[in-house]
């Protein structure tokens, strides 16, 4: 092959196929499913929709309605900010792996020694990512068109889909450049999601906040109106941004040496050696830095959720059949804060359980750095090096859910409902065993193979989750949205907690994170 | 007194690849012992056997007497030092030194920082700035600053410049000389030479020789120049002699083992000039590594044991 860029461009190409398929698929699915189950849910036929659309937390939830008469319409609302946000941390994560994630690796230093520059590197990598991002769009096209929906607006959504795609792939570009460390690039990267999603959130959910959607990259795509207005204009920041973006990883790329970022820390420092001390000390320093970021991430996050718990439930309570109606899309005991504030946790605690999957993620990327060598020279056994990195996940787990708690229960009382700081604590609680599932799930995994603890255990949360929050959307069988953990999850302390299910779902998880604990112990390292 | 090492079959498989085939070796207390062997041979999967990083498939083996998988026992005696050293990019030298200190216990905080001194190693700086020779440092200060029983050592030198592997020299030499025992892995012959009083040679995972350096000396060829007035005499058939040439002055012959039989064969011829001259340790080892060791230089290159992760 005379051409390396060609060259590089298959190798990242094969980097990132499996997540292509798995995100094409998922997005298909759902897509599909939502459209096909428009036809026979009563939605849209019920008297109090219009009313129900209308409300600032629902629309603050899932997004602007603008018009769910038809099964288009109605599944660019019910899934479209799944599908964005879905298809952004695909973008995120696959952008910030295949350019900071190789070169951090050093893998870089070899395939520079090629005919090749580091842009024309940076340029086949945006290519395949590019290809990436378009075949996602294609996925959702078909998907609307195979369901009976017209082309126009189907193609229209899914170019919107393919370009909010693409502007996070350039994001996570953007960041690769900017940090020198993965870890760093794409967290960041998925922190610029996070506030994209909160800022959409605002947008939709106050009186006179839509102007607030031209500022997110997922507003634009709301304002395409796909299916309803059909609006064209956003399509202008769509496309600019990924070519901004773009161009400015590749401004940024010239400015830095190979191997570091644009900012970089101290290559010294004093030493603190507080916390290395023993494999959970140890295990907690290396989480504390990123911790902050999440604390602060989700406290907003709960922020925002609990200063429009007054609208939500005002609105409610004016009308026994809204009531009703919002039992159908999977909210029940919705009429007090507290059953409000319950249901949002248990789409908050969708980010903890991904968290936590990525805290056991850092002991299989240690693993497979070969980091762990020296450690296992040491007197250390694997149980009590994995107890120190499952505890402290554990541990920023529990000061991500008080984040939450804290949040929420302070945008609450700004509002000036009465609600306790011990009722909201209870609420996000009330989900730890979501957690502890996530965890044991991800320690099993980790036991067997760790390469496989974030596809598997991480792509088990979104899955399960979707199949919950989704599945009633989606005519999924009883029998199938009950195999998902969310739906054994009460909205207490509006309703009582779940004992059973509690009891059933800790059990769940410790038998799995037992059975990693064995594995691991008894399997090579890799 | 238990051996510093013993292995007894032991057998490790990846699938189909064979990355160790039924090593059995004793390394006793206070020896430095030579591991060589071309890549893949199964070096680096033996010391990770060693140290249970991985499980054997086959076999058993034991360091200080303890069986290699009760780890956290075997370890209170043993150190180690890959040949590529992997640690955490934002931790400084001196936070890594540290941790590994506590994990390890027993370390002698003079003696360490005596070593940093020695290895010109500035521990203030980020893991990440470290080149590859600086990376081994940390290892070795780590590792020689406990004073082990036992040292595990996979090409420790890699990237460190002649100076520092002379501090390295300096090191092992302090450490034999406390009785402790090294088990080093190594293609720097000139090291081997130095230190070793005993090798060990794998090939495609097999144990092919186990000898002191001066009995492989002995085994090998030693090529003897014989100048002569007048005829040489023919000396192809005489014992212990490979190959016999013409010289302007007389005959080179090449023997193994004693030149004896030689010497015999040449009462009644005028010998003018007599010079042996020895095979080199390379050579020897060459000889084992596969330019001139009998066909198997196929599987020698096929992805054997020594970087492979499973």
């Amino acid at each position: 092959m005379s051409h390396p860029e060609v060259a590089v461009g298959r190798l990242a190409a094969r980097e990132v196929r499996n997540g292509v398929i798995a995100l094409v698929v998922g997005l298909v699915v759902m897509v599909s499913a939502v459209v096909k189950s428009f036809a026979s849910t009563s939605l849209a036929s019920a008297g109090g929709l219009d009313a129900l659309l209308a409300n600032p937390a629902v629309r603050a939830l899932y997004g602007m309605p603008f018009d769910v008469t038809s099964a288009g319409g109605f599944a660019v609302w019910r899934a479209g900010t799944f599908v964005c946000v879905i298809a952004g941390l695909w973008a995120v994560m696959a952008s910030t792996r295949v350019l900071r994630g190789e070169e951090e690796a050093g893998r870089w230093d070899l395939l520079l020694t090629a005919s090749i520059t580091r842009a024309g590197a940076l340029g086949s990598h945006a290519v395949v990512l590019t290809a990436g991002s378009v075949l996602a769009g294609l996925g959702v096209a078909l998907a609307f068109i195979a369901g009976g929906e017209p082309v126009g607006p189907s193609v229209l959504y899914a170019a919107g889909v393919a370009l909010v795609t693409l502007t996070f792939v350039g994001v996570g570009m953007v960041t690769s450049q900017l940090w020198g460390v993965r870890r760093r690039a794409s967290g960041i990267g998925a922190g610029v999601l996070g506030a994209a999603y909160l800022v959409r959130m605002v947008a939709d959910g106050i009186d006179g906040g839509s102007w607030l959607r031209w500022v997110s990259p997922l507003g634009w795509v709301e304002n395409l109106q796909a299916f309803a207005g059909n609006n064209l204009l956003p399509l202008v920041p769509l496309a600019v941004a990924p070519v901004v973006l773009i161009a400015t990883a590749v401004a940024l790329d010239r400015r830095r040496d190979t191997d570091e970022g644009i900012v970089r820390d101290a290559g010294s420092a004093a030493a603190r050696t507080r916390f290395l001390r023993d494999p959970l000390g140890f295990a907690w320093r290396q989480r504390q830095g990123g911790l902050i970021g999440w604390g602060i991430g989700l406290l907003l996050f709960g922020l925002i959720m609990g200063a429009i718990t007054k609208a939500f439930v005002d609105f409610i309570a004016g009308d026994p059949e809204i009531a009703e109606l919002t039992a159908q899309f999977g909210f029940t005991s919705l009429s007090s804060p507290a059953g409000f504030v319950a249901s949002m946790d248990a789409l908050a605690v969708v980010v903890v359980c991904l968290y936590v999957v990525m805290g056991i993620h850092h002991l299989g990327e240690d693993e497979l750095a070969d980091r762990l060598d020296l450690v296992y020279a040491a007197p250390v056994s694997r149980t009590s090096w994995l107890t120190g990195g499952t505890v402290a996940t554990g541990a920023t787990a529990m000061v991500a859910m008080l984040a939450i708690g804290l949040g929420t229960w302070l945008g609450v009382a700004v509002t000036g409902v009465d609600f306790g700081l011990g009722e909201s604590m209870a609420a996000i609680l009330n989900c730890l065993p979501l957690v502890v599932l996530s965890i044991g799930l991800a320690v099993g995994v980790h036991g067997v193979r760790p390469g496989w603890v974030v596809p598997v255990a991480g792509g088990a949360v979104v899955v399960l989750y979707l199949l919950s929050f989704l599945g009633p959307a989606m005519d999924a069988p009883e029998w199938l949205i009950e195999l998902s953990p969310w739906a054994h999850v009460s909205v207490a302390p509006a309703d009582p907690v779940n004992w059973t299910g509690t009891v059933v779902m800790v059990l769940i998880g410790v038998a799995l994170g037992a059975a990693g604990f064995v594995g691991y112990a008894r399997r090579d390292l890799q | 007194m238990n051996p510093a090492v013993r292995t007894e079959g032991l057998t490790k498989r990846f699938g189909d690849l064979v990355a160790l085939d039924a090593l059995t070796l004793d390394v006793e207390q206070g020896e430095v012992f030579g591991f060589l062997g071309p890549n893949g041979s199964g070096k680096s999967t033996t010391l990770r056997l060693l140290l249970g990083l991985i499980h054997p498939t086959a076999g058993r083996a034991e360091v200080m007497g303890i069986d290699v998988a009760r780890a956290r026992e075997a370890h209170r005696h043993l150190a180690y030092v890959p040949g590529d050293v992997s640690l955490w990019p934002k931790l400084t030298g001196e936070e890594c030194l540290e941790f590994f200190a506590r994990l390890q216990g027993g370390v002698d905080e003079a003696y360490r920082a005596e070593l940093v001194e020695r290895f010109e190693l500035d521990t203030s700086k980020r893991s990440r700035t470290y080149s590859k020779g600086n990376r081994q440092k940390v290892a070795l200060v780590a590792a020689f600053c406990r004073r082990p029983d036992l040292l595990l050592l996979d090409e420790p030198t890699s990237g460190l410049d002649p100076l520092m592997e002379r501090e390295f020299r300096r090191c092992v030499h302090e450490a034999t000389d406390r009785g402790q025992t090294v088990f080093l892995s190594s293609h720097i012959l000139s090291e081997v030479e130095e230190l070793c009083a005993r090798v060990g040679i794998l090939r495609t995972g097999s144990l092919v020789e186990v000898a002191s350096i001066d009995t492989l000396r002995q085994m090998h060829a030693t090529s003897l120049d014989i100048d002569v007035e007048g005829v040489p005499p023919d000396l192809s058939s005489v014992a212990g002699v490979d190959r016999s040439e013409r010289t302007p002055n007389g005959l080179r012959v090449h023997l193994t083992g004693s030149p004896q039989p030689v010497l015999d064969a040449l009462v009644g011829t005028k010998v003018t000039a007599l010079r042996s001259e020895e095979a080199s340790l390379e050579e020897i080892f060459l000889t084992y590594y596969g330019e001139t060791y009998d066909g198997e230089s196929d599987a020698g290159e096929a992805d054997g044991g020594d970087d492979v992760a499973p």
